[in-house]
């Protein structure tokens, strides 16, 4: 590297501690601004009111402040609205399933369901039956009930639980 | 981020739903197999008498009465397998020469409730029976009374299905 490039100028030095002070204060106030360079100037001033908050002028205020306070309420009341729907939703989506859960599972419980009637018994065993209520001293007629129930209970067993493996 | 929401709960609920049509099923499954155990039961009963082992056959309907009924059968059905279970270790005890017992199987048959069905007047006639057997003439005579009442009810019944199901004069088969 050469001499004269590793070390500035003197108007170097100068216009470097312009610029310097032109970004720290306001460069109108510092009498020694004018020796700073144009470009470097702009660019001070541009990054200072990057900086700086918009200021609206004191006339303009009630102007603004008519035509963005409708604006900024109908934005805090969309987002009270959404909240609510959202609160709304959480605790009637659960409520809901809730209560169809309950629903559902009652309309497949025994009231739904309902008990089957029993086969209508055959002829002979009411027959059997009948012989058996006249009652006397044996047990024949209670025999004979008893083998005619067994084929009417056979039927019914099967009958209760096909309509149990079939209920949905 | 909208739609996520009303999504999640979608899920959620078809979670529900999914749970809740699984523990109906499993419930139903529960009350077929309880029925086909007392189907079993009552046939290993059919062969113990057949082979005259009373007590085995009495053993293998107490299993019935004594066990869990799934909480959720309909109610007739429950009442009807019971009672004529209870009809059936009434019946052995009077075989057995146990009139007091068979009442109290009887009153523990009738006890799961009333209805005027072939049940209900089986554990009638058994109980007049008992009743008979036990030297009081009166309650028998009742019991088979009550009995016959509900005989003659189930017979007007069956004969009035089976002229319904009977084609009418003149129709075309």
């Amino acid at each position: 590297m050469k001499e004269d490039e590793e070390q500035p100028s003197e108007e170097e030095l100068r216009e470097a501690a312009a610029l310097a002070a032109a970004l720290e204060k306001d460069q109108a106030a510092d009498p020694s601004a004018h020796d700073a360079p144009n470009d470097a100037l702009e660019a001070a001033a541009l990054l200072r009111q990057a900086r700086a908050p918009i200021a609206v002028p004191a006339a303009a205020e009630p102007i603004v402040a008519a035509q963005a306070a409708p604006a900024l309420e109908a934005l805090r009341t969309r987002g009270r609205r959404r909240a609510r729907l959202w609160i709304a939703t959480s605790l009637l989506a659960p409520a809901a399933a809730a209560v169809w859960l309950l629903t559902s599972t009652m309309t497949h419980a025994p009231q739904s369901r309902g008990s089957a009637a029993p086969p209508a018994p055959t002829a002979d065993l009411l027959a059997a039956q009948a012989q058996a209520a006249r009652g006397g001293p044996g047990s024949v007629a209670l025999a004979r009930l008893d083998v005619e129930m067994r084929a009417y209970r056979r039927q019914y067993h099967a009958g209760l639980r096909q309509r149990l493996e079939e209920t949905p | 981020m909208i739609a996520r929401g009303p999504t999640r709960w979608l899920g959620v609920v078809a979670l529900l739903g999914a749970l809740a049509g699984g523990c109906a099923r499993a419930r139903h499954d529960g009350d077929a197999r309880w029925i086909a155990d007392a189907e079993r039961r009552h046939a290993l009963a059919d062969q113990q008498l057949q082979a005259g082992n009373v007590a085995a056959a009495r053993e293998a309907l107490l299993g019935i009465v004594d066990g869990r009924t799934p909480a959720d059968l309909p109610a007739g059905d429950r009442r009807g397998v019971l009672q004529d279970t209870y009809f059936r270790l009434a019946e052995l005890d009077l075989k057995a020469g146990d009139p007091r017992a068979a009442l109290t199987d009887v009153q523990r048959g009738l006890g799961l409730g009333g209805a005027d069905d072939l049940f209900v007047a089986n554990l009638l006639v058994v109980r007049g029976a008992a009743h008979e057997a036990m030297d009081d003439g009166a309650a028998a005579a009742a019991d088979y009374h009550a009995a016959l009442v509900i005989n003659d009810k189930l017979l007007a019944e069956t004969l009035q299905e089976s002229r319904d199901a009977r084609p009418a004069p003149g129709a075309t088969p």
